[in-house]
């Protein structure tokens, strides 16, 4: 159901995520100590968007909100401002309207100032398809790529449905799981969180097997937004992703990893265990980091080629990245959708 | 390759206990889950190689480091020459006088026969066995057979060179006896350690003792470690001895040397006398005679003492002490017959006779010479006699042989030639039923009486007889052939002490001692039948020296050391206690023993040189001990005679030098382990902590937080 945006409820929002904040801040500084109070000291609201902050309050619909409310109070100078509504009518301006909404074409031929006012599109079908094998479930420090991969998809989703997108999630691990439709109703946020709270990662990761089970879900073509670690062999996986494409979506993904499986920095001689496998493998660091970074250097110089040659937007996202490069790279690519 | 204590081998089982710690250790690592290792997979196999390589480079040091330590508990031992096979091995070490033979600057070969020795002991190898033996006139066997070698070493440093002369073919029987009791399988060694004198060996013992190596399967090596200093110089006196002419009594010294000695040098007399002083010119291979005339006293229990100035490297024998107890008429009973006779028809004691004459004419001997024939000769001049020459046995009667038999037990001298008829000499003299209590020494055998020519061979010219008489300048003794002799029958008595023998050899001249006297038989004639002795220059020589050393039976009081002392104590308390005040101060008590009437001290072994003095209650009497004179000449062993005599036993005479350089290649490589072990332990203790990425590992700093959403973890603050 299409809803009527107002500059009103917009500032109403931002009431109540300036007081969310401040209900973060209070917790967090009753949760953590002088130390997290020591790093929460400044004013600059962007620190909020820092995923590990955020987990330390805990994540919630709310939060998302608060997140994605206060990432758009950023982008008061956007290009991406108004672009998901139409023209409706034209009303009276009164003092105080904003005059970059003035008509001056209409004001020229009657010599009256009238405010245009535009009506919102609902057509906009998004799909967040989130990884959910167990390989997911791995991270270091304050969360797990899970962790981070689902409060992304949450706010994603708060986004989407902000403007009036419908947005849809589909979990896939070995093969396709569980499937929300997509709705545009903010209610619609609630179902698609409790569905990620029940959700345990696990399994091995099978994109093309999941893709192609979801593919034949997908009845109109919209826009798809794929996280996951992509953990998986890459030739399939790009062949997977190119198989949405074929199907005439639009395409983002989040490639999620850890920080250790960017940096490979274990400092000792470790026995590393395979979430998905199980599989058990001595490692030396100083031996395999320089081979492995080179390796994860050419996977996604091999991702980031292979589909952006398909017009697939590629963003390779970190644990430690706030959450407002992965917000904006969808903004970005939402502009370029087909509706 | 050998070990000293195999046993610690055993520890190489340890070896398995880094296989089975490889094989079945506990994974110590704790997993650290990681997202994928699918992106390490194509890096692991090197990796793989890397900690493989890694492991076993630290196993081979591991092992290595147990391996070296169990080596070096085992203490392996390398000699180059050595065979591995475990050997029993004999320690012969010469304690005669001659090892004492000191420099001043150098080790005396005394020490370095010790310090070679108990390096020998060192090279044992396990397996082995040991005995170690000292010799010098007698065999001692130290300690039998042990398996530790080393357990010998206090009892080797404790051997000292003594006073006796080197004859180490007396060692010979106790080898006999430790090689019988040996395994039979083992090879031997004997390994001598001796300045290896010529006089130390005697060839006919050698064979004896081949002889029956022969007939035993162990293979017999010989060592001989010459220790001797090269050509060591020495001057000795090497007899001295009383005559009277007239009224006047004088002092005959004989001094030899081995090699020219630089300086003047002094024969000093003193004693019991004023001291008198005579330079004497040095000869080197002869003999320089000197003479001093005796104060006008009474001579009778004076001691003269004589030495030698200045002194050299061997001391001992440049102290001569002479008894005058014995000067005055000696009492000498010619026994003869007119039965027997030598093929020119003169009586067979023409010779001895003659010689006893010329002695006595020319003051030499103070002699009463009482000629007799056997068959009217009377127990009494029997008794009166000091010294008996017997030189044929054709009248002997039976209570005459009984009596020579009581005269020569009393003390006197029994000097015994063959001559006239030669198959009467074993059922007169001999005394089948005990052989050792015979007149004569062995039974003779003139069957196969040997024809060939022969030269006397293995003189023992340390004997007091003989002494004198080597020096070919003045005696002719050993250039004397024998025609013929009779060959031994039996065995001699271990008594019995061979001073010459044939070279097929048979014994030639042999000393027999009976109770207090003694018996010299020469296995030769007194006439010119079987030999041409009692024709050569050195024949009254021999007379005189037979006459001064026997009739010291009845009143002796000169010794040499080793002897056991019997001295005549006429008239003497038969109960009480005799103390005897030996040369360095101690007092012994002894008892006397009754012989045949006559109280006796009975002194065995006496081990000082010097004047030892004899009290009972107001009755004193003094005797002398002297060192033998044999280990004087310090004249070296030919070794390659010594190989002929040895054949085919093999035998190798080695310096020390050759013998430090053979057993070079034989140290002993435990510390040189224990040090390896050590530089070991230090690389794998490097290897394993700084450069082995598998050692050592400790946890990685990757946390994991699997925690779900909107559930905040207290794991977050960790």
């Amino acid at each position: 159901m299409p809803l009527k945006l107002s500059m009103s409820w917009l500032r109403g929002l931002g009431r109540q995520a300036q007081m969310l904040f401040q209900k973060v801040h209070r917790a967090v500084l009753a949760g953590d100590g002088p130390k997290l109070a020591e790093a929460l000291g400044g004013n600059d609201p962007q620190r909020y968007l820092d995923p590990g902050i955020l987990a330390r309050v805990g994540f919630s619909p709310l939060l998302a909100k608060v997140v994605v409310e206060g990432f758009l109070n950023g982008l008061h100078k956007s290009p991406f401002h108004g672009f998901s509504v139409e023209f409706a009518e034209h009303r009276e301006y009164v003092p105080g309207d904003d005059l970059k909404y003035l008509d001056w074409a209409l004001y020229a031929r009657t010599d009256h100032f009238y405010i245009k006012r535009f009506e919102e599109e609902t057509n906009l079908r998004a799909y967040i398809l989130l990884d959910s094998s167990a390989s997911m479930g791995y991270g270091t420090g304050l969360l797990t790529k899970w962790d981070y991969s689902c409060f992304l998809a949450t706010c994603l989703a708060y986004l989407m449905v902000r403007q009036q997108d419908a947005a849809g999630l589909m979990l896939f691990g070995e093969k396709a799981g569980l499937i929300v439709p997509p709705r545009c109703r903010r209610s619609h946020l609630r179902q698609l969180m409790l569905t990620l709270v029940n959700q345990k990662p696990a399994g091995e990761t099978k994109l093309e097997t999941a893709i192609r089970g979801m593919v034949r879900n997908i009845k109109r073509r919209g826009l798809v937004v794929l996280i996951s670690d992509l953990i998986d062999d890459p030739q399939e996986t790009i062949r997977a992703i190119k198989l949405l494409a074929g199907h005439r979506h639009d395409v983002i993904v989040f490639h999620v990893q850890d920080a250790t499986e960017q940096e490979f920095n274990f400092t000792s001689p470790a026995l590393l265990r395979d979430l998905e496998t199980g599989e058990d493998m001595e490692v030396d660091p100083a031996t395999l980091r320089s081979a492995y970074l080179e390796q994860m250097r050419e996977l996604t110089a091999f991702y980031k080629k292979g589909l952006t040659e398909m017009g697939i937007d590629y963003q390779l996202v970190n644990t430690k990245q706030t959450y407002d490069q992965a917000l904006t790279a969808y903004l970005n690519r939402r502009s370029r959708s087909r509706k | 390759m050998s070990f000293l204590v195999p046993g610690a081998l055993l520890g190489l089982t340890l070896l398995a206990i880094p296989i089975i710690v490889h094989l079945f250790k506990p994974r110590k690592m704790k997993p650290t889950p990681f997202s994928s290792l699918r992106w390490l997979r194509a890096s692991h196999q090197k990796m793989s190689r890397r900690i493989q390589w890694h492991q076993w480079i630290l196993f081979l040091m591991r092992a290595g480091i147990i391996t070296f330590l169990v080596l070096a508990l085992a203490q392996p031992f390398f000699r180059g020459s050595d065979s591995g096979v475990p050997t029993d091995r004999i320690v012969i070490v010469d304690v005669s006088r001659s090892m004492g033979y000191t420099t001043g600057t150098q080790m005396t070969p005394g020490k370095l026969a010790r310090e070679l020795a108990l390096a020998r002991l060192d090279k044992a190898i396990a397996g082995d066995r040991t005995a170690l033996v000292a010799v010098d006139s007698r065999a001692r066997v130290i300690s039998p057979w042990v398996d530790d070698a080393l357990s010998l070493k206090g009892k080797l440093a404790a051997l000292q060179p003594g006073l006796l002369d080197t004859q180490l073919s007396a060692v010979l029987p106790a080898l006999q006896s430790l090689v019988s009791a040996g395994d039979d399988v083992r090879p031997i060694e004997l390994v001598f350690f001796t300045d290896n004198p010529e006089a130390g060996w005697q060839q006919s013992a050698i064979q004896d003792f081949v002889g029956y190596l022969k007939t035993t399967p162990r293979q017999v090596r010989l060592e001989i470690i010459d220790v001797g200093l090269p050509a060591p110089a020495n001057a000795w006196i090497a007899s001295a001895s009383s005559y009277g002419y007239g009224e006047k009594q004088f002092v005959e010294i004989d001094v030899g040397s081995n090699a020219e000695i630089k300086g003047k040098h002094y024969v000093v007399i003193g004693g019991d006398f004023p001291e008198q002083r005579q330079e004497i010119e040095l000869v080197p291979g002869r003999v320089a005679r000197s003479e001093f005339q005796l104060p006008a006293l009474e001579l009778k229990g004076k001691i003269v003492k004589i030495h030698l100035e200045p002194g050299d490297g061997l001391a001992s024998d440049d102290t001569f002490y002479l008894p005058l107890s014995d000067v005055g008429q000696r009492g000498v009973l010619v026994l003869e017959s007119d039965n027997d006779r030598d093929t020119d028809g003169r009586l067979t004691s023409v010779f001895v006779k003659t010689a006893l004459q010329s002695l006595k004419d020319k003051g030499k001997q103070s002699v009463e010479i009482l000629e007799k024939q056997s068959g009217q000769a009377l127990p009494d001049d029997v008794s009166q006699a000091q010294v008996i020459f017997l030189t044929g046995v054709s009248d002997l009667s039976e209570p005459l042989v009984e009596k020579l038999e009581q005269r020569v037990r009393a003390g006197a001298g029994l000097v015994l030639f063959l001559g006239g008829d030669l198959t009467k000499y074993n059922a007169k003299l001999f005394n089948a039923a005990q052989p050792e209590l015979g007149l004569l020494p062995f039974k003779l055998k003139f069957g196969n009486a040997s024809e060939e020519p022969s030269l006397w061979t293995e003189v023992r010219w340390s004997h007091p007889v003989l002494a004198a008489l080597a020096d070919p300048k003045l005696s002719d003794l050993a250039k004397v052939i024998y025609h013929q002799h009779a060959e031994m029958e039996g065995e001699l008595a271990p008594a019995d002490r061979v001073l010459a023998r044939f070279q097929d050899g048979t014994p030639a001249l042999v000393e027999r001692p009976l109770a207090a006297g003694r018996v010299v038989f020469f296995n030769t004639s007194a006439s010119t039948d079987l030999s041409g002795l009692a024709k050569t220059a050195a024949f009254t020589p021999l007379i005189d020296r037979l006459v001064a050393y026997l009739a010291g039976g009845v009143g002796k009081s000169s010794w040499l050391v080793g002897d056991d002392v019997q001295l005549l104590l006429k008239d003497w308390d038969r109960q009480a206690p005799i103390e005897v005040v030996t040369p360095a101060g101690q007092t012994r008590t002894a008892n006397a023993r009754v012989l045949r009437g006559d109280p006796w001290l009975h002194l065995e072994n006496a081990d000082e040189t010097g004047i030892y003095v004899v009290k009972q209650a107001d009755k004193e009497l003094r005797f002398v001990v002297n060192v033998p004179r044999g280990d004087s000449l310090l004249a070296p062993m030919d070794p390659a005679a010594l190989k002929s005599w040895w054949q085919p036993v093999d035998v190798q005479t080695l310096t020390p030098d050759e013998v430090r350089e053979r057993w070079k290649t034989g140290e002993q490589s435990w510390p040189w382990l224990l040090l390896l072990v050590g530089v070991l332990l230090l690389v794998e203790t490097i290897y394993g902590y700084w450069l082995c990425p598998r050692v050592n590992p400790t946890a990685t700093a990757s946390v994991i937080y699997q925690r779900g959403l909107f559930r905040p973890s207290e794991e977050a603050s960790v």
